[in-house]
């Protein structure tokens, strides 16, 4: 991992390559995933830091407008146009990314934790126990879980908090296997040996060796979950039965705009391509991040 | 084989069990119970809905009874559509929703597979790049995003094609197209790789070593062992498209179980939502099965037994 020369007889002037260095490199020859970076980043820090750039608030009702939909009008700072009650559309669709960003973060930390500690016991452990957790995850791949999470939302009412859990204990599946792949093929080296043989706990050894030698595959597999999750999260506040208002997200902001397409397309069109903007720039940074990390590619 | 398809069997049914578990419980959970939420009713009243809806039971004796109910396949009285059974709202839904699913899978398999084995013979190429650039816009563009951009396109602006209504042929369009847009990339994109894969094999250089033509090698060797990884993917792509479902039902009107589902869950009809639930799925169980068992009448590597 960090630059150890292989033998005291290399010259020192030579660099080792450390596998992180090697991927920062490789990554950063990716233009797509760079710009996507970029994109992304320019995205997040608008939307978090939209109350303290001076713009109208989310809720301000502009009464002079007329009609009160409007649509974007550079000179007044419309960018977006307004909705139907005369919000500006724009400020809405940073506010609402808020949302949609946190629900990215939280949920794919939560599936973070469960599926890489799932994983990494399972392949750990090996034997009956993991033969059972394996086929628990497979059960578990089977079924439609965007059902109840909406089943839980039905039931419980809509709580952001919940559906931000609910939606992170639903996607950690692909975690558990892509940790536990990694951990069999770690837990047969030196070091573990070593660790057992100086009488570090099954727990220790988990959470301080074998987890952070699988962060490869599991960085790459985390940066494809965050727009999956903030996926989930739109389709749900799409029909209705996610984020309430006054709040927004992006989700909700497509679903009202869609239901008056005919009349204000704008409605639709900017937090639509915000989202999907959003959601390209991950699924390329992801996509880069694995072409960095893969070994098999060196 | 029938020793293979009766063991997969044995794995789904635990997994539908706890579907309906997961399901039930959850209900029964609800705070204050499913009639919490309607205006204020005479203690006896409430009483003789309990007892109508088997409310008053011991928690297990539903359970059981409600198990009972689904193997006969009766999902139970709708809690909201009082004459109703979720049976029969289902049933009703149904060939709409099946139709509209069998459509967009089948586009999904024809188009996705084409493109990917197209862009795989000119790989590197303003084909393969166009085509792969598209699939990844595909897969990160929503299907509620698509749908409405979709119908403001070809609905509003160029007015080819209704935008909403049931039952033309004319109507399917735009939700079938909608709704596979994203598994077309998803497929697109496996089917090259794997194509990628294969092409560089020894059989199939063997085979063109041998004299035979392209046309040959491409149908008998490379797309037959290419396929694998799509029929795998299948199982989940038959789930994606259940679930988009929902959404596209919703956005076009479609009076399929999704635009139900979504109602019912808008309703907190519960017995209809859990139904709607339990019924996708046994049915993405049973279309994983299929899946599986393409898989290993495709791979002659895969043993039964």
């Amino acid at each position: 991992m960090t630059d150890i020369p292989l033998s005291t007889n290399t010259p020192v002037e030579v660099k080792g390559r450390s596998l992180w260095a090697d991927a920062r490199r490789r990554f950063m020859h990716n233009k797509a995933a760079v710009v996507s970076l970029v994109v992304l980043a320019i995205i997040a820090v608008a939307c978090f830091s939209a109350p303290y750039l001076g713009l109208r608030s989310p809720d301000d009702v502009n009464w002079d407008l007329d009609p009160l939909a409007s649509p974007p009008n550079l000179e007044q700072g419309y960018y977006f146009g307004t909705d139907a009650n005369g919000r500006d559309l724009f400020v809405r669709t940073l506010y609402g990314g808020q949302v949609s960003l946190m629900v990215g973060f939280v949920a794919t930390l939560v599936s973070l934790v469960i599926g890489t500690l799932w994983g990494a016991t399972a392949g750990f452990l090996g034997g009956r126990i993991d033969g059972m957790m394996m086929r628990i995850v497979d059960i578990l791949y089977s079924i439609p879980f965007i059902f109840f999470v909406i089943l839980l939302t039905v039931v419980f009412g809509r709580q952001i908090v919940l559906i931000y859990l609910a939606i992170g204990a639903v996607s950690w599946l692909d975690m558990a296997r892509i940790t536990r792949g990694q951990t069999i093929s770690i837990k047969r080296r030196e070091f573990i040996e070593a660790a057992h043989a100086s009488g570090v706990s099954n727990w220790r050894i988990i959470t301080r060796h074998i987890i952070p030698n699988c962060l490869g595959p599991v960085v790459v597999y985390v940066t494809l979950t965050v727009p999956n999750v903030i996926l989930i999260e739109s389709f749900i506040s799409f029909l209705g039965m996610g984020v309430q208002e006054p709040d927004s997200s992006w989700g909700t902001l497509v679903a009202e705009g869609s239901s008056v397409m005919e009349i204000a397309p704008w409605q639709v069109l900017g937090p639509g391509i915000v989202l999907a903007v959003t959601l390209l720039s991950l699924n390329f940074i992801g996509d880069g991040l694995r072409d960095a990390l893969d070994p098999k590619d060196r | 084989m029938l020793n293979f398809f009766l063991r997969r069997l044995g794995g789904a049914i635990p997994t539908l069990f706890i579907i309906i578990a997961i399901s039930f419980f959850m209900i029964r959970l609800a705070p204050g119970g499913p009639f919490a939420r309607e205006r204020q009713v005479p203690p006896e009243v409430l009483a003789a809905l309990n007892r109508q809806y088997h409310l008053d039971e011991p928690l297990w004796q539903q359970f059981l009874r409600y198990i009972g109910d689904l193997l006969q396949g009766d999902f139970g009285p709708s809690f909201k559509y009082k004459d109703f059974r979720v049976t029969d709202l289902i049933l009703q839904g149904f060939p709409t929703s099946l139709q509209l699913g069998l459509l967009a899978i089948s586009l999904a398999l024809i188009i996705g597979l084409s493109l990917g084995i197209w862009a795989a013979l000119r790989q590197n190429t303003i084909v393969d790049y166009t085509t792969m650039g598209v699939s990844m816009l595909g897969i990160a563009v929503p299907n509620f995003v698509v749908a409405p951009v979709l119908t403001l396109i070809f609905g509003l602006m160029l007015g080819w094609l209704p935008v909403g209504g049931w039952g033309h042929p004319a109507n399917y369009v735009l939700p079938v197209i909608a709704l596979c847009l994203s598994q077309i990339a998803s497929i697109a994109r496996l089917m090259r790789a794997s194509m990628i894969e294969v092409l560089r094999s020894n059989y199939v250089r063997t085979a063109h070593a041998k004299g035979l033509p392209e046309r040959i090698v491409l149908r008998r060797h490379a797309i037959r062992a290419a396929l694998l990884p799509v029929v795998s993917f299948l199982g989940p792509a038959i789930a994606n498209i259940i679930t988009g479902s929902v959404v596209i039902e919703q956005i076009f009107s479609i009076p399929g179980i999704g635009r139900y589902f979504v109602q019912a869950s808008l309703n907190r009809d519960y017995t209809m939502v859990m139904g709607v639930t339990v019924f996708y799925g046994a049915l993405i169980i049973f279309c994983n099965l299929l899946a599986d068992l393409a898989y290993g009448l495709l791979d002659p590597k895969v043993r039964y037994d």
